[in-house]
This record gives structure tokens, sequence and C-alpha cells, in this order.
């Protein structure tokens, strides 16, 4: 329990630790214990050099290098160019990438990885705290069953990112884990370093058939957002309570006069919340409507937060300019439609549409199979986009499961782009990406060989002893 | 009938010499790479359709007078997609139950009587955006249960005044039954009482379809379903339709094949996860399979040996493969499902039989349509270039000898606001 409500908490968030709603305020200190690091140490990433050379080096943002080599060691890319301006340094080993590409790691801002695990069995289901619509004191990371099979499936789809969220049954599901996907027994040791945490909202049809046909709040579209507003409000309170309480307590120091002041109990749901309005926390929103995502910014401006992402976003072109104006990223499928009412006006074209407006597109999965060739969604998209004549390239597709998605999670000045003194998280695929008969080779997450399709290894626990033990996904 | 949508076509084609008066529509699709499927591909060829049919499909020779000519140089000809799996027609939106026709909410494990293809909606949006990748035709299945009901086969035309639509379905195709988890949990939570319940109702079936005076007089031992269960059954038994069973677990096939062989019945797998375990058992019992290629994760548990090779694997052991969606709005997503099973190790000339020829056989539609030859109907589709690849596109899709209309509420939707938007305006196509 101590290590629950401590996973909440970051008071003493050492550097790696994402920031979190508490970290400014040391009040309730005595009812918190600091956040552990993880109790286990992912192996630092090799210091041998590894340079991959005469490739077609797509950076992630909008530019390529014909033939290039890049060069990593230590968990850092260290040098990306053509060839001939390339020194490779003698003692890296060299790989050729003649015919070849390679792209920065993939990036899903939307994943149930470990919280909807395969089997999805009803054990395995620890994604959606559906006891109550508003859940902000949930937080992924505690769901995550790190041998989930999919994880290391995602990794040979090229994925080295990935979101963890909370499931869309609530309208504030929880707090959202980014993690990379290199294999550990825990969770917490998979966290993206320095990653803020996301907050994941639903609107529309989940929330309200669930909980309404349980008899309860929200029932329509009305409850959604009062509901969504009221926990709001509170957080707003309570912020302000923790700040007086601060300054009080900050002046008691220097003229410590009777009692202690005491700031407001600990709440985990609303320093999330708290930790929302700070900008800490990053919101990403399910919404598949136009008219709900406005009226979900329209609530974000009234209530002082922005949205990073709209998740499932099938009516963003109907929005796109509005999207593109206000700097919020639409997280959306290829080609997804229709399975539900709010699904109906989803088109082929959607995230080009979102694209060619300006607006930050972005191609996610929320899908355990979907998730093992983002590649391919980008390729869907990109030619049902020039077929309608939205004049985009590959290099321009390749941000939306790049660098757009690592904008979204925080994690843009760490990943998402080939470029030297980023972190080496970046793929090796056998020909271009964007033909769908592309395999990932070789997969690297802070220059550690997460999969390699000529040994790929033993996967996660659950195959172990079984007959796909050793095969390649 | 087909004279507003050959009218649009026009300004991309020719028309040589004149057309011969009251002789049905010819056209001639020139220069394409032509995947038959039932033979070898041949470059450069010529695909020359009359009415609804097919005339000729071969090497480039003199063109009869007439035709209209799509010049297909540098495009790739193959027969209309099959989709082997949907509801299409039977659902429009999943999560609203109105709209939903597949599946009944009944506890009652046995519902063979349930036939879709009277009601399938022929105006479902879900067509044009299907046959927009390709799909010139689907089964409709319906689901739940331990016997779900009864398949029909669709094609995907656009309904237009004048045209007879009902004969655009074609069923009952097929038998459906699900064994595995979810068949056993309609008859209290065990495979075997499924097994048991399934031999239970052939049984029944034949002592029906043999005592049908005996059964009217109400003189017959009492049987496990009602009437209509057990003449919808009675094809099944007589060899007439086969029975699909949607079954994962390498175990629970060879169930299914025992079954088959013990009951004489002809069934077909569907799903299949762990077929590739059973490979020549299945190739021995000439039983096909109907697979998922992107299922690569042990979803279920009693599917958890899933491997994305599955079809290269099953193709090459010399099992029937058939490759669907598994999916009604996404169904126009199965020539990147064909692409993934060429990706994982299956002959792209075996993957495109996978979704034509291999499910007009299975679904005994093979006299009809499902490739490309003289005689059979003409649901054909001219690509920009290897259907498969996402920068391709179905240029051309033709229905019984129709070519459809490429535009679907989608494209409606798109086009209106990208005007309002001011986005690209112009379409490349």
């Amino acid at each position: 329990m101590i290590l629950l409500l401590a996973g909440c908490a970051s008071g003493g968030a050492t550097k790696d630790e994402p920031s979190s709603a508490s970290t400014p305020v040391a009040l309730g200190a005595k009812h918190a214990s600091r956040a552990p690091a993880a109790l286990t140490k992912l192996p630092a990433p090799p210091d041998a050099k590894v340079a991959i050379v005469g490739a077609t080096l797509l950076l992630g943002n909008g530019k390529r290098i014909e033939a290039g080599t890049l060069v990593f060691g230590a968990g850092r890319i260290l040098e990306v160019g053509p060839t001939k301006d390339v020194q490779v340094p003698t003692d890296a080993e060299r790989i050729d990438g003649t015919g070849k590409f390679v792209t920065p790691g993939l990036i899903d801002t939307h994943s149930h990885m470990g919280v909807y695990a395969a089997p999805y069995v009803d054990a395995a289901a620890d994604g959606n705290e559906m006891t109550d619509p508003l859940t902000p004191w949930a937080f992924s990371e505690d769901g995550v069953w790190t041998q989930d099979p999919a994880f290391h499936r995602a990794a040979a789809g090229g994925v080295t990112t990935a979101q963890i969220l909370p499931g869309s049954g609530n309208l504030i599901g929880g707090k959202a884990v980014t993690l990379k996907l290199r294999p550990s027994l825990e969770a917490r040791a998979m966290r993206f370093p320095g990653a803020p945490f996301g907050l994941k909202m639903a609107c529309g049809e989940n929330p309200k058939r669930y909980h309404g046909e349980k008899g309860r709040t929200p029932m329509s579209r009305m409850g959604n957002l009062a509901l969504q507003k009221k926990a709001f409000l509170e957080a707003e309170a309570f912020a302000h309570a923790r700040k007086v309480a601060s300054a009080e307590r900050d002046a008691w120091l220097k003229a410590p006069e009777g009692k202690e002041p005491s700031g407001p109990d600990r709440d985990l749901g609303l320093e999330t919340l708290a930790g929302v309005l700070a900008g800490q926390i990053l919101v990403h929103i399910h919404c598949y409507r136009a008219d709900e995502m406005l009226l979900m910014m329209g609530l974000a401006e009234e209530l002082g937060f922005s949205v990073r992402s709209f998740h499932h976003a099938v009516e963003a072109y109907k929005i796109a300019d509005v999207l593109a104006a206000r700097e919020v990223s639409a997280s959306m499928w290829a080609d997804w439609w229709g399975f539900k009412m709010e699904a109906y006006d989803g088109i082929e074209e959607n995230i080009p549409m979102v694209a060619k407006a300006g607006g930050r597109a972005i191609v996610h999965s929320d899908s355990s199979i979907g998730v093992q060739r983002l590649n391919q969604e980008a390729a869907k998209a990109l030619h049902a986009g020039r077929r309608a004549g939205l004049d985009l390239g590959e290099d321009e597709a390749l941000r939306w499961i790049t660098e757009n998605p690592a904008w979204a999670l925080g994690v843009h000045e760490q990943t998402g782009t080939l470029e030297a003194g980023k972190m080496a998280d970046l793929v090796l695929w056998d020909q271009t990406p964007f033909s769908i008969y592309a395999s990932a080779e070789r997969t690297y997450v802070d220059g550690t060989l997460v999969y390699d399709r000529a040994h790929p290894g033993p996967g996660s626990d659950f195959e172990v002893g079984t007959a796909l033990e050793g095969v390649s996904p | 009938m087909n004279r507003f949508i050959r009218a649009l076509a026009l300004p991309a084609c020719l028309v040589v010499g004149a057309p011969t008066a009251l002789a049905a529509p010819l056209t001639a699709i020139v220069g394409g790479h032509v995947h038959p499927v039932s033979s070898p591909p041949i470059p450069n060829g010529l695909v020359i359709v009359e009415g609804e049919q097919i005339r000729y499909v071969g090497p480039a020779k003199p063109l009869p007078p007439g035709a209209t000519i799509i010049d297909a140089s540098g495009k790739v000809v193959t027969p209309g997609l099959i989709d082997a799996i949907t509801q299409l027609g039977a659902i429009e939106i999943e999560l609203e139950a109105s709209t939903v026709d597949s599946e009944l909410e009944t506890q009652a494990p046995v519902r063979a009587a349930l036939y879709l293809g009277e009601v399938l909606d022929l105006r479902s949006t879900l067509i044009g955006v299907a046959r927009r990748q390709g799909v010139t035709g689907a089964l409709s299945v319906p689901t739940g249960g331990l016997v779900a009901g009864r398949s029909a086969f669709i094609e995907l035309a656009e309904p237009t005044s004048g045209v007879d639509e009902r004969s655009f379905v074609t069923g009952p195709i097929a038998v459906h039954a699900n064994l595995g988890s979810s068949g056993a949990k309609s008859v209290g939570g065990s495979r075997a009482a499924a097994l048991g319940r399934l031999t239970e109702l052939l049984d029944d079936t034949r002592q029906f379809a043999k005592n049908r005076a005996a059964f009217e007089r109400n003189n017959l031992r009492r049987l496990s379903v009602h009437r209509l269960e057990l003449e919808a059954m009675v094809p099944v038994t007589e060899r007439k339709l086969p029975l699909f069973v949607s079954v994962s677990r390498a175990a629970d096939i060879l169930a299914v094949l025992a079954l088959a062989e013990r009951e004489r019945i002809e069934v077909v797998v569907v799903g299949g996860e762990e077929a590739w375990l059973v490979a020549p058992q299945l190739a021995k019992a000439k039983v096909s399979v109907i697979l998922h290629p992107l299922d690569n994760l042990p979803a279920k548990f009693e599917g958890r040996l899933a491997r994305q090779d599955a079809a290269a694997r099953l193709a090459g052991a010399g099992v029937t493969v058939l490759i669907s969606t598994f999916s009604s709005h996404n169904a126009g997503g199965l020539r990147f499902v064909l692409g993934n099973a060429v990706r994982a190790g299956l002959n792209h000339e075996a993957a495109l039989a996978a979704a034509t020829l291999a499910p007009a056989r299975v679904l005994g539609l093979s006299r009809t349509l499902g490739a490309l030859q003289g005689g059979l109907r003409a649901d054909l589709v001219v690509w920009t270039g290897d259907p498969f690849e996402p920068q391709s596109h179905a240029e051309r899709v033709m229905i019984r000898g129709v070519f459809q209309p490429t535009e679907n509420r989608q494209t409606r939707l798109r086009a209106r606001h990208q005007a309002r938007l001011g986005l690209g305006g112009e379409t490349t196509r």
C-alpha cells in the first residue's frame, strides 16, 4: 500500500523520475514516502559503438539522407550524415546498410500492452478501474504485466516507446506511463526517463454507456462533461488550498509561532489533476467526434489546462484547422471506422488531412496487433491522402509515427528523430518501411538490441517452453 | 443499367468501330499484367468482357469491333477479391443492436435456421468502402452460439434501377458452428459438451430427414431442436452445404476432423490459429482453413501458438488456405492482410488465390467467379500496381461487367470537408 501511494507521488523524485503533481509541495510529507526508483535495473547500454553504413536514413523530422551512415554508442546517437562525411570509428561494429533503411524507433501514443495483455483473459484485464467514472488516482503502470508477449512483438515491429494508457470506460481513467520497450520484470524500470505522465480522459459513448447502464452518472454526454468539469474544479480548489497552505507554512518556518500549519490531506486523484492544471501531466483524451473535441478544448480552456492529444480522433479531419491552430495533436487510426456510432464518419484521409492542415498527425494503434505495423498504417494513410490530392511525401508521413508521437508524449527532445545526442532508439529495415513487405531486421532501444530478426530470442516468459519459443514474430 | 457508369469512364476510353446493335456491351482491358489466378500470370495480357461475363483472357490479339477499350498498361488486373468471413450487409454499426442482424441474443445454442441472405442491406455504407479497395464479394456470416446460422455470399455491386439486386446474394453457402471456448460457453462451458451437442444435432437431423412423416405426426422420438433448425441442418448431413467451424486450438481442430470423418460431413476450419501444428492432418483430410494472418499473438488461450507465418506453413503442407479480414468495416483491408501473409513467407500468387479462387471453390462458387477465365462472371479489378502495396490502389472495380462507382460515403465526406477547409482541392483520381 505504501508503495502504491508512493508511486503516485513523487515528492522526492530522482532525476530519472517523471515529474508529477506533488513535486513542488512539501506539505503532507508526513503521509508520503519517497517515490522509490525501480527496484531492478536495466543493463547499461553497451559502450561498444555500432555504425550502420550506406543505408537510407529517414530522419523522422521530414528529411532523409539517401546514402547515409549512423553511428551510435553508450545509448546515444553519435553521428548522422552522408556516408562520405561520417568517419566511422575503427572500433565500431559495422553493419552494411546498403539497400536498407534506418528510421527512428517508432512510438505509439496509445497502447494497452501490459494492462490488457495477451492472452486476453479476465484475470489479466487491468486497464479499466470502472468502479467510478472518475478514477484519476489510478495509474496504468500499476497494472502492467511485463510478460505480455505483445511487448516483444511490438519491438519486432520497430516500436521502441509506447504510452500505456488506462482504458476509456471512465471519464478520467487515470495516469498513464510512457515505457521504453526494453525487456524487464518491472514496469517502473521500463519508464521512459524524464517523460511526463499522461492523464487519460474519455468522451462520448464508452463512459456514458458503461456507467449509465449501471444506473449511475454519467448516462449522457451532458453527464460526461459535467463530471469532468466538477473533477477539475475540485482540483483547482485543492491546488489553491495547497498553495495557500504552502505559503502559510513558509511563513511559519521563518517565524514558528503556534501550531505548525497543515495543508489539505493528500488525495492521489486531486494531486494528479492538480498536476494537469500545473502543466506537468499531459492530457490525452479518447474522443471521436469533432463536436466533442471542440467541447473538450473549450472545457480545457475554461479550466486552465491544454489537451496534448485527442485519441481515436476519427473526425479530426473536420476540425483540422482548429487542431493545427491550437497545437493539439491527433492520434488516429489509418482506416478504422464505423464499429460504433461515434466512429461512423471515419475516412481514409483523416491523418493526411490533419497533416496537410499543419497539425500534428499521429498514427496510433490501441491494439497489440496494430502496434506491430505502424509503418504500414502510415503508408496506407499517406497514399490515401495522395490519391485525394493531398500532396504529402514519405518523409512527412514518417513523422506521424516518430517525431509527432514523441512530441505528444513530451519526449521529443530525447527521441523521435535521428539526431546526434538523442537516445539511440532506432530501427534497421530490410527495405523501405512504406512497403507492405518491409520487416524490421533490428530494433535498438537506448543502443541496446531488443529485437534481432536473425536471432529473435525467447520473447516473454509466457512463451517459454512452447512451440513458439525463439520464433520470430 | 450500366450506361451511366460507363459514361463516367468514357473520357479514359476509346471505342473501336461502331457498337453492334442489341449485342451485349464489350469491354477490352488491354496491356495489363493479368493474374487469372486459375492459370499463370500474363504480361501484357488482354481481358475481354461481354455483358456480365468474361469472354477472353490471354495474350494480346486483335480487338473485337465495338469494344470499349480500357488501357491497363503498367497496371495489374486481378479477379475481384473475396473476403470469406465478414458481416457485410448484416451490420451497419456493431455497437448499435438495431443495425445488427448477424447474431441472436438468445441463449439457445443452436440457431441454424438463422439465414442472413434475405435481409442483407445492399445499400449498406460498408459495401462501397470495401469495394473501393478491390473487394467484390464477401461471405456474410452469422456469429454466436454453438451453431450460429447460415451465411450468404454477397456481390458488392451498387444497386441501380432496373437491376435485380437480390441476384447479388447467393445462398445459403454454409452452416456456421463454433467449437472451442465460445461454442463451449453456449452449452455450459466444456468443449466436450459442445462436441456432444453438435454430434447429437447431426444425428437428430438425420432422424428428422429420414422420418419426416413420423415427425409431422408427432410420432418420432424427441429431438434436441425445433423443426426449422433441423431443416437448416439437413443439407449439411447430405454434404450439400459445408459446416464452417470456428476453432483455434490444434486439439480442437483434430476433434473437428474426427467429427467430419465420423459424421461424413464437409467441414472448413475458421480461425485456426493453431492449424499450422496439424497441417498434415488437414491436408490429408482435404480440409481448408480460413485464416487471419495478422494474428500472431496468443490473444486467446486456446490460440496461444498463433504465428504470423501460419498461412505459408499451411500452404506449404498442401492445405487450401483462405485469407480473410474477419472484419466488415475494414474488409477493404483484405489486400494489406494478403500482403502481410506474403511478408511472412506466402507466395504472392498463392496469397492472391487465398482471396479469389480458393474462397470461390470453398464457397461453391467457382463455376461462376473467383478467377479470370472465359465464361466466368466479370468481377475484376484494375490496380495501379501491386494490389498488396499501400502505394497502389484499385483504379477500376468491375462487378458483373459493370465498372462500379469509386465514390462512397467516405469519399463524399472527405470531399465536403476538404473543400470547406481548402485542403488539396484537386483529386488525383
